[in-house]
């Protein structure tokens, strides 16, 4: 009986193969993995790579958003935005924001700003603050076309930006109500 | 142009207290979006910036877009620091001014 | 398998199916939109009914909390920016010979009462008249002014202003010889179908009270809340202008803002709202 005498590769190691095996795995270690996953906390990483921004903001928002921020990094957290979840009519809808920092004369909030996504203009209102504010806490009522999700964006003084969003949906008038 | 205008603000405050200020303005805001009764676009009227200046400087400032609701509503803090006069600016895209004044007293104790 | 069915059992299932689509038809049937809406209501000429069976509620609570809350608010209320402006015309007289409205009213104190009780026959009109059409009667008359136009800032600031004088008390509007004829006017207006979607006021603010219409959630339709700010206008407006909307939303043509087919109505709905406390400014949507 003839027997298969030639040896599979799995088992056949030459050293040369264990060398080239080797520095793969060396120069693999050297790769940075991280950097492929988009974190929303990393300090380098652009607003333009964070997924909730991108799935939350429309492109026309987004031009408005690279236009103020650049490609700043915008981590979420610090500023809180509140919304009623459904608005009655959207002439009119209550908005409270305020950021969780402190107000001192070196370490305060400089800005709140608003956006929308379907707006015919995404900005809403732009809020500058100094440190005799003490108390970055706004409320206003604001315009919403549609249903859709409301940002809000926050300039501290050390040059970092936060971000809260919610959502609100707009409901109908029942009748078309002409002009008088 | 503002008609009526509704501030309301503390006239005493203890030193170093947050006091609350709200103001509600008669606007109608026009977005400039929205068809009048001929059909036709009514051109956009908006207030553009407010200001309060406290104690002659300016420490609180807020830029208006169309998407503030008309006959705006607006609620802010300062801290009292001395008695003196809180300034209100309202400036329209047409650059009119309206202006209010309140005086706040600061106590020291 | 079907082949395998016998005649008979075929034949059955042919009557179970076509009884099944006639049971279908007669409940598509039963919830047609005619036999859903009341049949047209016998009344007699001189006879006064509302068909209002729920306890009498404000429109307010046909409202979203946050509107709610902000007319509950009397700084934040858009609508007291006209009750302020009012008050300012009420206190400065219009020329120098003529007197303030504040000059003869502010020692009267029924004054303060004076909205509950409108809209009210005028002998001198000899119909019913609403608190817009005194008050212009009293600009012409006492002040020697030209009239407010109906829906004018002015017109609305002041009548803002009076009626939230009376705000919290209910109202109570005279039912006698004089008034009935137009309140019956009022209440036939209320029961007749009109406009292209061929509804009267009774289809949606008696029998749909609570549901929803869109968005909306239908009211009982109740005036007590008028000069109001609605959301809609981004203004304030009158009862008139509402009634005008409603009339334009079932496609009817609507009447003139003042006319007396409105105050006829509006006679018939301060009546129909019994013991309801005025509101002016509500906030509604």
């Amino acid at each position: 009986m003839k027997k298969n005498l030639k040896p599979s590769r799995s088992v056949c190691y030459s050293r040369r193969s264990f060398q080239q095996k080797s520095l793969q795995l060396v120069l693999a270690a050297h790769i940075p993995w991280s950097s492929f996953s988009a974190k929303a906390d990393d300090t380098s990483t652009s607003w333009q790579e964070d997924t909730t921004l991108l799935k939350i903001t429309s492109p026309k928002q987004r031009k408005v958003l690279v236009n103020i921020y650049g490609n700043a990094s915008i981590k979420p957290g610090k500023v809180k935005l509140s919304i009623p979840t459904l608005a009655e009519n959207g002439h009119s809808v209550a908005l409270d924001a305020w950021v969780e920092h402190p107000m001192e004369t070196q370490n305060f909030v400089k800005n709140l700003q608003i956006f929308t996504e379907k707006n015919p203009l995404p900005q809403v209102a732009k809020f500058t603050f100094t440190p005799q504010v003490a108390k970055a806490s706004v409320s206003t009522r604001i315009r919403l076309a549609d249903t859709q999700h409301i940002l809000a964006i926050t300039e501290l003084s050390d040059g970092s930006f936060w971000y809260d969003t919610t959502k609100t949906i707009v409901t109908l008038a029942a009748c078309a109500d002409p002009y008088l | 142009m503002i008609k009526t205008v509704r501030i309301a603000i503390p006239r005493e405050a203890k030193k170093g207290e947050v006091i609350e200020i709200k103001t509600l303005v008669s606007h109608p805001m026009e977005s400039g979006f929205r068809p009048g009764p001929t059909g036709k676009i009514v051109p956009r009227n908006i207030i553009k910036f407010f200001i309060c200046q406290y104690l002659d400087q300016e420490v609180f400032k807020l830029e208006y877009f169309p998407a503030i609701a008309a006959n705006p509503f607006l609620r802010f803090h300062i801290q009292a620091l001395k008695s003196g006069t809180v300034k209100f600016i309202w400036i329209d895209q047409h650059q009119q001014q309206h202006t209010e004044s309140r005086y706040l007293t600061v106590n020291d104790q | 398998m079907i082949s395998e069915m016998s005649e008979k059992a075929l034949t059955n299932r042919r009557i179970f199916k076509s009884c099944f689509l006639s049971l279908l038809l007669w409940i598509t049937g039963c919830t047609s939109q005619e036999t859903l809406l009341s049949p047209t209501l016998e009344v007699a000429d001189d006879q006064l009914i509302s068909h209002l069976t729920l306890p009498i509620v404000s429109g307010k609570h046909f409202q979203s909390k946050d509107t709610q809350s902000l007319q509950a608010d009397d700084f934040a209320n858009p609508g007291m920016l006209w009750v302020d402006k009012g008050l300012q015309l009420w206190e400065t007289p219009p020329s120098t010979l003529s007197p303030s409205c504040a000059k003869c009213h502010s020692n009267n104190l029924q004054f303060k009462t004076v909205a509950t009780r409108y809209p009210v026959y005028s002998s001198s009109k000899k119909r019913v008249i609403n608190l817009e059409q005194r008050i212009n009667q009293c600009r012409e008359q006492q002040q020697m002014q030209p009239t407010w136009a109906y829906e004018s800032q002015e017109l609305l600031s002041i009548t803002a202003y009076i009626a939230n004088l009376s705000r919290g008390m209910p109202f109570s509007v005279t039912v006698n010889t004089q008034s009935l004829p137009f309140l019956l006017q009022g209440q036939d207006y209320y029961y007749t179908r009109r406009g292209q979607l061929n509804l009267a006021c009774f289809h949606c603010h008696e029998n749909y009270v609570g549901t929803q219409l869109r968005g909306d959630k239908l009211s009982q339709g109740h005036g007590n809340g008028y000069p109001a700010y609605r959301l809609e206008w981004q203004t304030l407006g009158s009862l008139h202008r509402r009634l005008r909307a409603c009339d334009i939303g079932v496609r009817a043509e609507a009447y003139s803002l003042g006319s007396t087919e409105y105050v006829n109505l509006e006679l018939y709905l301060a009546w129909r709202a019994q013991n309801l406390t005025i509101e002016t400014p509500a906030v509604r949507r």
